[in-house]
């Protein structure tokens, strides 16, 4: 049996083993949920594919409610995780992770919650701070916001001092990737009607949220590009070779907005190392054509800083990836429009 | 090259033969890669499983350059990165003295225009004439690379022991043989570490990304706060950068920053240890001006000005890349014929003596164009088209840089 705090901090932080737990013994058999459990489960992951926000507060917090609650969570998870879409996945992490923050930037015992999630927190020695935690367990996972960088927070002897306000930023990422995590497994044999819904949710997903890809036929403009890019790209055209990282961003960049490869082999020609099969090899490796290689995505603007390629174009202010660059000057994405079209 | 390629190899043989690499932990996990003349690595997946079987491949084939990846494979033997199995790295850092800003550039650097042929000196990566991309001459004396070996202290003693909490039996220090420094941790901790951490540690160390208002630096009411001194990290590194700005900042600077007058800034600055201690609490704006948004603006470039030289300037690329090769610990560089040795003591190692590999006998040498260098105690050059006997060490090394042949 389960307390009502325990299923109160499960509905808080459903990706907490708490709510694992709970769900455990809820022993939900996918061959024989009750069709309006199942409808309420699709409606929260078409309102994500959507890019709709999806309200998951409950009007009661009795422990019939919360266990409801858990039951649509987790078949919506499956639907999510079956689709195999990176955005839903995100969207879903997100929507979870939100909705946590909105009772852990109330939390009194803050560190109690934390203390549920992390092996190294501890109260700070230090009075400005309201908390530490070990560097390592700090940086396990991509920290998502400007705000939680390593570098715009304080460490000291290994371990991250942390006000109060900034923990609850931090647990709100780890809620993320704890959800995001959780789709790391294989949803081969769910019944078909999860798989049928995931398929739906999927096609609707990327219908509304299309890649910034030049449409067949459409010309490649170079001056399109960000500064940071046409750099690179201007180095390729007078024959000098940029560095490693730099090969690698262009190279990514222009496959990914759909420049043909023998466009590229030509633009590589121009240098006085020019190896052809090296070149289309590296090409093919790069677009995840060769056997046993993963297809790269073009570096974000995060990764082209951390790469030392940023130029800091004052355009890019709320851009956050070279493509969406492209987009936006191509006319396919308004600024600080979130979704993209593909090029005209 | 006909003379001088045996004339080196020989040498190296020799080295190789006489000496035993340094260790490498886990040497069965590593990738090796090796160069030749002019080209640092022409060959890499080469893999050992012991110290020994090193130091016979060394002997045998002789490279000029021989490196080894910062990463752990769990089979290192595989001809593809991706049948090897990444299994963590070593977290590296790299100061080139090519990277600091110091004046001797001027005195020891040459270019070339291959465009216009203007030239000169210095490290001019651009024609002064055209702007065409220029052949860069790059050389290295004492005061370049004691910027390399103050950055390497700072690194140590601010970031990696102060803030990441590394313990000096964590951090191994190598000289490159060239021109700078190699900086090794290791320990169980970093090598848990994925590739986002390391970006982030490699940020934190650059202040690449800092913003100020994360560090305390906003408006409380209208007064401007900012971090106190007595915070960690990068806020009591800004808040103490900011008050050495106080000490010493003129009166002018002082006026141009924030858009005063200059009798205010001088009145102001009568006064600098109030303003200090001010700051010792987090009171940063004590000016009691009108405009609010420029004295915060004013305030958030001093203090990226105070992030950027509280930084250490490490070549952030070697830092990022987990699958790196690094000049092997020990081995010769093959652009100078100096130790890439382990530095035991930073204090009182000397890049330009502890180096030298090869320290008896004479060669002589024309010398098409060498600046004044320093090897041990002795002092050569500078030289134009000069045939001379030189110590083997100082030979070796204008030949390794393309610099000197062999006297007929």
């Amino acid at each position: 049996m389960f307390s009502a705090e325990d299923l109160q901090f499960a509905y808080k932080y459903p990706f907490s083993k708490e709510a694992a737990k709970i769900v455990k013994s809820l022993d939900v058999s996918l061959d024989d949920v009750p069709e309006d459990l199942f409808s309420r489960a699709e409606g929260v992951v078409f309102s994500l594919a959507k890019g709709n926000k999806v309200n998951l507060a409950l009007p009661d917090s009795s422990s019939s409610a919360v266990r409801d609650f858990l039951s649509r969570l987790v078949l919506a998870r499956i639907i999510v995780g079956s689709s195999d879409s990176e955005v839903l996945k995100s969207r879903f992490s997100t929507a979870i992770s939100t909705f946590s923050f909105s009772f852990l930037s109330k939390e009194v015992n803050l560190l109690d919650v934390a203390l549920a999630f992390l092996e190294t927190v501890d109260i700070s020695e230090n009075k400005d701070y309201s908390c530490k935690i070990g560097l390592n367990e700090f940086l396990k996972y991509p920290l998502r916001i400007n705000e939680l960088r390593l570098v715009n927070n304080d460490v000291s002897g290994g371990f991250v001092y942390l006000t109060k306000d900034r923990l609850a930023l931090f647990l709100r990422n780890l809620g993320f990737w704890l959800t995001y995590n959780s789709f790391a497994r294989s949803y081969k044999g769910v019944p078909k009607k999860f798989a049928a819904s995931a398929k739906a949710a999927k096609e609707f997903t990327y219908s509304s949220t299309a890649t910034f890809k030049l449409k067949p036929g459409t010309k490649f403009q170079p001056e399109l590009m960000c500064s940071c890019m046409l750099e690179l790209y201007k180095k390729l055209s007078e024959g000098l070779l940029p560095s490693h990282y730099g090969n690698v961003a262009i190279a990514t960049f222009l496959l990914s907005l759909g420049v043909p490869e023998e466009d590229v082999v030509q633009l590589y020609k121009r240098s006085p190392k020019f190896n052809e099969g090296t070149a289309r090899y590296q090409l093919r490796f790069l677009a995840g054509k060769m056997e046993g290689s993963t297809k790269y995505s073009a570096p974000s603007c995060r990764k082209m800083e951390a790469w030392g390629l940023c130029l800091k174009d004052p355009l890019c202010q709320k851009l956050r990836h070279p493509l969406s660059h492209y987009a936006v000057k191509a006319g396919w994405k308004k600024p600080g429009a979130k979704g993209g079209s593909s090029g005209k | 090259m006909a003379n001088e390629q045996p004339f080196l190899k020989s040498h190296f043989r020799d080295f190789y033969l006489k000496n035993d690499m340094p260790l490498v932990p886990e040497i069965e996990k590593r990738e090796f890669g090796i160069g030749a003349y002019g080209k640092k690595i022409v060959r890499r997946h080469l893999a050992f499983d012991s110290a020994r079987e090193l130091k016979d491949f060394l002997v045998v084939n002789v490279p000029l350059y021989v490196s080894v990846s910062v990463g752990y494979y769990s089979n290192s033997h595989a001809r593809t990165m991706n049948a090897k199995g990444w299994s963590g790295a070593d977290l590296i850092f790299e100061f080139d003295a090519d990277d600091l800003p110091t004046n001797c550039k001027e005195k020891h650097d040459f270019w070339e225009c291959p465009s216009c042929k203007a030239k000169g000196h210095g490290l001019k990566k651009a024609c002064t004439e055209c702007g065409s991309k220029t052949l860069v001459e790059m050389w290295f004396c004492d005061e370049c690379l004691q910027a390399a070996k103050d950055d390497t202290f700072k690194l140590v003693d601010d970031f990696l022991k102060a803030d990441f909490g590394f313990s000096s039996k964590d951090i191994s220090i190598n000289a490159s043989g060239n021109r700078g420094y190699h900086i090794y941790t290791r320990n169980k901790a970093v090598r848990e570490l994925n590739k986002d951490a390391i970006i982030e540690l490699s940020n934190y160390v650059t202040a690449k990304g800092l913003d100020p208002q994360f560090h305390r630096l906003r408006f409380q009411g209208r007064v401007l706060h900012g971090p106190k001194t007595s915070l960690l990290g990068w806020s009591g590194r800004l808040s103490r950068a900011v008050q050495s700005y106080l000490r010493e900042v003129d009166p002018e600077v002082f006026a141009a920053d924030f858009g005063f007058g200059i009798r205010k800034a001088r009145t102001l600055l009568g006064d600098r240890g109030r303003l200090i201690a001010g700051v010792d609490r987090g009171y940063w704006d004590q000016f009691k001006l009108k405009n609010l948004d420029s004295v915060a603006s004013a305030w958030e470039r001093i203090a990226a000005r105070a992030a950027v030289t509280s930084s250490a300037e490490i070549d952030t690329q070697v830092t990022v890349d987990v699958k790196k090769l690094m000049r092997l610990p020990g081995s010769l560089h093959g652009s100078t014929g100096l130790v890439a040795a382990q530095v035991s003591n930073l204090e009182s190692f000397d890049p330009l003596k502890d180096t030298i590999a090869f320290k008896s006998g004479s060669v002589k040498v024309s010398i098409k164009r060498a600046p004044e260098f320093r090897l041990g105690d002795e002092v050569f050059g500078p030289f134009q088209n000069a045939s001379i006997e030189l110590p083997t060490a100082a030979a070796v090394f204008l030949i390794a840089r393309g610099a000197a042949v062999l006297a007929e």
